[in-house]
């Protein structure tokens, strides 16, 4: 779907993250190999939320939730001494695909601003949620004591090195882009065009538009999930934060920033939305006055986003 | 009682083969009435055209039979069943599908993935996501007939958003053909198009009778005398007539409220 020099873009910067490691501690800047994995993170929580608003053109306004709902399954098992990778994973990702249903199905009954307005407010009840749980650290957040581990019996698998976590979320994330690049050619991926496309023609054609979006809702749900599950891992912390409305709100111009309904769009957006404010970080502490702007003129001159730049111009 | 008319009333569908009939249709926007006790039957397999002036209440008709409004009271009968409970999606998967009058595609697909959405929509099981739909040999064939059947066989590749107005109205209707409907219906197929592109879209659809049944709102008079096999005749909400084109263009009610401003 995306052009060559797209391709070649999106391809490079695969390497470059999959070179930061050993990159990074060579130029004397270790703590790029953190700011890159929160990147991939991050892409990954936008990558969900592309799947929605870039193919099935619905505009949620709470996705951190998700994110927020997977880093605390795992924080809270952690925190009561379950360790075990295939207990936490599945029990995240599944939370959060069971909050995403039940929101999705009350907010897809409205549209346009209401839809925008209802996701923010299911969204800010969990973030009220988190900092009401003074058994796991209210506002301060709660320590996640170690990493999913995935032994069995006697056989030790755990991603307790700092190289480890980094490659499995670079490998998730590649397997994440993949899946989803599948999805969006299939009868499915049709589907969700069709209904961003024209969807009174998809419903006067015989389609319920309905379940289709709910289930496409529901799934960009769960990729917010297994993102905040790695999360929790990275950080070795969970805190309300990651669920506040500003969050859903970055996560939100990360999309359209790299291109909303393009693949490679949510890696864009994110890559050039937390690196731009780590370098304008450090020149001043004022840096959004910098940042806003510039976010802005991306949005209002580079139609389509980031990715929308290496799109050929025959494309509507 | 009501048992009684109701058995009469298949019989009579039976024989006369109606795929569908409206009784006693009444819709109400706030205080104007749009359409009063309106009665129609559609037989199978031929072509029946809507006519009336504007404000008639020919498009709220074919609102209501399709679902996408609902009825303030009376009942529709689709293949012996009322479908009065269906909502619009379901009518179209039972074969009641329609054109806009302003034509409605998807812009931003090819014209091929028109088609193709189309035939999904048909087909259903639509949940896949591990298979391209590009490499389903059988979809693309299938929907590269359709185009070709409407004369777009080389647009496929044309994004929709760049065909022409004619083409798009062309394309509108190579989708509701891959549905394979029972019930085609048409909101004046005939709007805006070129001398040419209308005098093909005649033989289009006169070419669609023997298979499909035809109910259309058309205002273009030369093209509904010489499509339809009957026509109902729509004023301010009431059906003033009914009947084969030359009884209606008889009728001295119809020349009155209609046809008689060009007489």
């Amino acid at each position: 779907m995306d052009t060559a020099v797209g391709k070649v873009v999106s391809i490079s910067l695969l390497v470059i993250f999959a070179v930061m490691p050993v990159l990074a501690p060579l130029v004397g800047e270790p703590y790029y190999v953190d700011v890159f994995a929160r990147i991939m993170l991050w892409a990954m929580a936008a990558l969900g939320l592309n799947l929605i608003l870039g193919f099935g053109g619905m505009v949620s306004f709470g996705h951190a939730a998700y994110v927020g709902v997977g880093a605390y399954t795992v924080g809270i098992l952690s925190h009561h001494g379950v360790s075990s990778g295939f207990l936490q994973w599945p029990l995240a990702i599944g939370l959060s695909g069971i909050f995403a249903a039940i929101f999705g199905a009350i907010s897809l009954r409205t549209r346009g601003i209401y839809f925008i307005m209802i996701t923010l407010a299911f969204s800010q009840m969990l973030y009220f949620l988190a900092v009401s749980l003074e058994q796991y650290g209210s506002n301060d957040g709660l320590l996640v004591p170690e990493r999913s581990d995935f032994s069995i019996g006697t056989l030790h698998a755990g991603i307790d090195d700092d190289h480890a976590i980094y490659y499995v979320i670079l490998c998730i994330l590649v397997l994440c882009l993949y899946a989803k690049s599948r999805l969006i050619a299939g009868r499915f991926g049709m589907i969700l065009k069709g209904i961003k496309s024209n969807e009174t023609r998809l419903q006067a054609l015989g389609v319920s538009t309905y379940r289709y979006r709910l289930a496409a809702f529901t799934l960009s749900g769960m990729i917010c999930g297994l993102s905040g599950v790695l999360f929790a891992n990275f950080e070795g912390f969970v805190s309300p934060d990651l669920m506040h409305w500003t969050r859903s709100g970055e996560v939100l111009i990360m999309v359209i920033l790299g291109g909303a309904g393009m693949l490679f769009g949510p890696l864009f957006g994110a890559t050039v939305f937390l690196l731009l404010s780590e370098v304008l970080a450090r020149f001043t502490d004022y840096w959004n006055i910098i940042f806003g702007p510039i976010l802005i003129l991306v949005v209002l001159y580079a139609k389509g986003g980031i990715g929308g730049l290496f799109r050929g111009r025959n494309r509507g | 009682m009501q048992r009684v008319a109701l058995g009469v009333y298949l019989e009579a569908v039976t024989v006369a083969k109606l795929l569908l009939s409206v009784q006693g249709l009444t819709k109400k926007f706030g205080g104007v009435k749009a359409l009063s006790a309106v009665g129609m039957d559609v037989k199978q397999g031929s072509i029946h055209a809507v006519i009336g002036p504007n404000g008639a209440g020919k498009t709220t008709l074919i609102n209501l039979i399709t679902g996408r409004q609902r009825a303030d009271s009376g009942r529709i009968w689709y293949c012996g069943g009322t479908i009065d409970n269906l909502s619009s999606e379901a009518r179209a998967r039972h074969g009641i599908v329609r054109t806009f009058q302003i034509t409605s595609i998807f812009p931003s697909f090819s014209a091929l993935d028109n088609a193709v959405l189309a035939i999904q929509a048909r087909e259903g099981r639509n949940f896949g996501c591990w298979s391209p739909v590009r490499d389903d040999k059988g979809i693309q064939v299938s929907a590269r007939e359709y185009l070709v059947q409407v004369g777009l066989g080389d647009h496929e590749d044309t994004h929709a958003a760049h065909l022409s107005h004619g083409q798009r109205r062309l394309l509108e209707l190579a989708m509701v053909l891959a549905t394979q409907p029972r019930l085609l219906i048409l909101d004046e197929p005939m709007a805006g198009l070129s001398i040419a592109e209308s005098k093909s879209m005649v033989e289009l659809l006169g070419a669609l009778k023997c298979e499909n049944t035809l109910l259309m709102i058309e205002h273009d008079m030369d093209v509904v005398f010489s499509l339809a096999d009957y026509v109902t005749v729509l004023d301010r909400g009431v059906a003033i007539a009914c009947g084969v084109p030359e009884k209606i263009r008889s009728d001295i009610a119809v020349q009155k409220a209609y046809l008689g401003e060009v007489d």
